[in-house]
């Protein structure tokens, strides 16, 4: 910290200290309160947003990771056994290709519509935020000025020069407090009437995104089913294959190896 | 551990011992290492199978939390916001009640879907994570004979061992002899004891590994229409979403740049906004998967997704987001340095995006006279007909380009003639 920033911040820091013990006058803005307020509200809704925007890709892609994952143990299950009659082929193909050009497809333009701009839109956060702890340092300066000349008014100094000097000071600090605090109240609301606007497409897209991928993984999936023998479907539904499983897991533990050594 | 497990281990240890630097006479059957191979393939094949279907059970369910999230998070956003909570009258008409709507509705749609999903994910869990559970379970006791069977060898070679220095032995005392006859004993039971779990792994391991197979048809198949069924309802009622607020005629894109209009250069032009500090520069180049799609609409929207596409030469798209507050007249190019002081979100984010390339300098006049190489800094594949595929570090001839290198440019290699992007290639100086 450079030390003409040290000194201010002590200035500041005396200022508070005496505010606090009712030393000096506290100005209240009513209007950047409410303001502030909102923005607040907005910030908090803006983060989620952005927090769920990224989970939702996130979940998105585990998912069509394990399924390839899946694809893949089951490709080597067959291929161990023996049985390579082209449904895992084509179930691993279809799953790759899932990932491969849907997934990574809708990548882009989820990036493009939702993702970047939410969190372009977060980004202005830590700028706003600079500024309205700036805008609280001219305050406090401000008050911190002003209880000086009240001082100063009320019970004048030998030194005659104080006087002016402390009101030129109170008449600077009220000045670069204004100038930050009028472009708050005025800003502040504008970028708040602008959160629909700018968040809202990314919402319509996210949703089309959605869309086309639930289209595009079904039909994909789908065409798997062409290498599967008809009946299967059948016996799938009546809890044939289910029956299977058990049947054959019953016979793996009824091996002597299985535990009964 | 038992006494008698701990005991077994202690004299067994120099035979361990022994096995593990390959010194002295080893047993090895060929026939049962291979099995054991096998076997711990199948072990850990297993378990994938199980890990990832739980992953993948998991992974829907919170995709859609995130989806319900994100839209509780938009109506949040959509709500108007007053600074007096507790006064009614300071609530302005400012907030998006149609969004709001629209929230809902989809919320309700998803929430619908997740309760519609519920059971297909339990039967996930009941068919094929149950199974592949119990079969790990079987596997784990089949490892234990497998482990007694190294033990019982063990024992066999130690036996053997000692049954061999004995008889190597010359001058046999009687105590010699009495040792010698007990050696023999010991090595005859312990042989007996090591070739019944040799011969009962190598006869029923590949059993095991027949039932195996008989084991995953059908639980893939099971698998298989489940996960069918989860993309079928997934698709079903994302289908019926008709929530008159979106634009499902548009393209994604091309709604998103038409909804959107200059609402972030608005934003950016307040000052409490620094955009320097949150303007980035140009997004890295045109992932290549965005302009798939810019390419060949699925829907029927080829038409309006980009306006100026008429012309033969469609140029990349932008992405709207940055770059329409950018946009230059066409030919300058931005030197580089220009915008790479600030470091944009975006680019962290963009992941598995391309680098950014770098906007090679222009040359030439779009009036050079041909041939013209450049030489490509990345892979590309084609995308659509008419494109042309090449490698890193590719020469191409150039036959049509323009001054833009985000416009796609024709070129020739190996014969072959064909459409790329500009921006994934470098000019020759």
């Amino acid at each position: 910290m450079s030390w003409s920033g040290f000194k201010k911040n002590l200035n500041r820091a005396t200022t508070q200290v005496m505010m606090k013990a009712g030393q000096v006058e506290k100005t209240n803005d009513r209007d950047f309160e409410t303001e502030l307020r909102r923005y607040r509200t907005m910030e908090t809704a803006a983060m989620k947003l952005q927090k769920e925007a990224r989970g939702y890709l996130d979940s998105l892609r585990a998912m069509t990771a394990s399924q390839m994952r899946i694809a893949e143990t089951i490709d080597a299950f067959y291929g161990d056994a023996g049985t390579r009659d082209g449904v895992s082929r084509s179930y691993k193909k279809a799953v790759d290709d899932l990932d491969a050009e849907t997934v990574k497809a809708l990548d882009g333009p989820y990036r493009t519509c939702v993702l970047e701009p939410i969190e372009r839109f977060c980004a202005y956060f830590p700028d706003i935020n600079e500024c309205i702890k700036k805008r609280q340092h001219k305050l406090t300066d401000y008050d911190g000025t002003r209880a000086k000349v009240k001082k100063l008014v009320e019970k004048p100094d030998k030194d005659v020069t104080k006087l002016p000097t402390a009101e030129k000071e109170a008449e600077t600090a009220k000045q670069a407090y204004e100038v930050m605090n009028d472009q708050m109240v005025t800003e502040l609301p504008q970028l708040i009437d602008l959160r629909v606007p700018y968040l809202d497409p990314s919402f319509e897209a996210l949703v089309k995104i959605q869309l086309r991928f639930c289209a595009e993984a079904y039909s994909r999936m789908a065409q798997v089913q062409q290498y599967l023998d008809k009946d299967t479907r059948d016996q799938y539904a009546e809890g044939q294959l289910d029956a299977r499983v058990e049947e054959v897991l019953h016979e793996i533990r009824n091996l002597s190896i299985a535990g009964t050594v | 551990m038992s006494w008698k497990g701990f005991q077994k281990g202690v004299t067994r240890a120099p035979q361990t011992f022994k096995q593990k630097f390959n010194i002295g006479e080893l047993t090895k059957d060929p026939i049962y290492v291979d099995a054991e191979r096998r076997f711990e393939e199948l072990e850990q094949e297993t378990k994938r199978l199980k890990d990832n279907s739980e992953r993948y059970t998991g992974a829907i369910n919170s995709m859609l939390n995130h989806q319900i999230e994100f839209s509780k998070a938009c109506a949040e956003l959509y709500k108007p916001i007053s600074g007096r909570m507790s006064d009614p009258d300071s609530f302005v008409q400012e907030g998006n009640p149609e969004g709001i709507r629209a929230c809902e509705e989809y919320e309700s749609i998803v929430r619908d879907l997740q309760e519609t999903l519920k059971p297909e994910l339990e039967m996930i869990e009941a068919r094929v994570i149950k199974p592949a559970d119990e079969l790990l379970e079987i596997i784990k006791l089949v490892q234990k004979t497998a482990n007694k069977r190294d033990h019982k060898q063990l024992d066999y070679d130690r036996r053997r061992a000692t049954l061999k220095k004995l008889q190597e032995k010359k001058d046999k005392t009687l105590k010699d002899e009495k040792a010698l006859y007990k050696a023999e004993n010991d090595v005859e039971q312990a042989t007996q004891d090591f070739n019944y779990f040799n011969d009962l792994l190598k006869t029923e391991l590949p059993q095991l590994f027949r039932f195996e197979r008989d084991f995953i048809s059908p639980l893939f198949q099971s698998f298989y229409y489940m996960q069918l069924n989860v993309f079928y309802t997934l698709h079903e009622k994302m289908q019926s979403i008709d929530i008159g607020y979106f634009d499902l005629a548009l393209d994604i894109e091309g709604a998103f740049a038409k909804k959107r209009g200059d609402v972030q250069e608005q934003a950016e032009k307040l000052s409490i906004v620094r955009p320097k500090a949150a303007a980035g520069k140009p997004k890295p180049g045109i992932s290549k998967y965005v302009s798939k799609y810019a390419k060949n609409p699925t829907s029927s929207s080829a038409s309006t997704a980009n306006p100026e596409d008429g012309i033969d030469n469609p140029p990349p798209p932008y992405s709207p987001v940055t770059h329409s507050s950018l946009s230059s007249p066409s030919g300058h190019l931005a030197p580089p340095g220009a915008a790479t002081g600030s470091t944009p979100l975006s680019t962290a984010a963009a992941g598995k995006a391309k680098p950014p390339p770098p906007k090679p300098k222009p040359r030439r006049l779009s009036g050079a006279p041909p041939p013209e190489t450049v030489t490509a800094l990345y892979d590309y594949e084609a995308q659509a007909e008419g494109d042309l595929s090449f490698l890193t570090g590719d020469v191409i001839e150039i036959i049509q380009r323009s001054e833009n290198s985000n416009e796609w440019w024709t070129g020739k290699l190996n014969g072959k003639q064909g459409k790329f992007p500009g921006n994934y290639v470098q000019l020759k100086s």
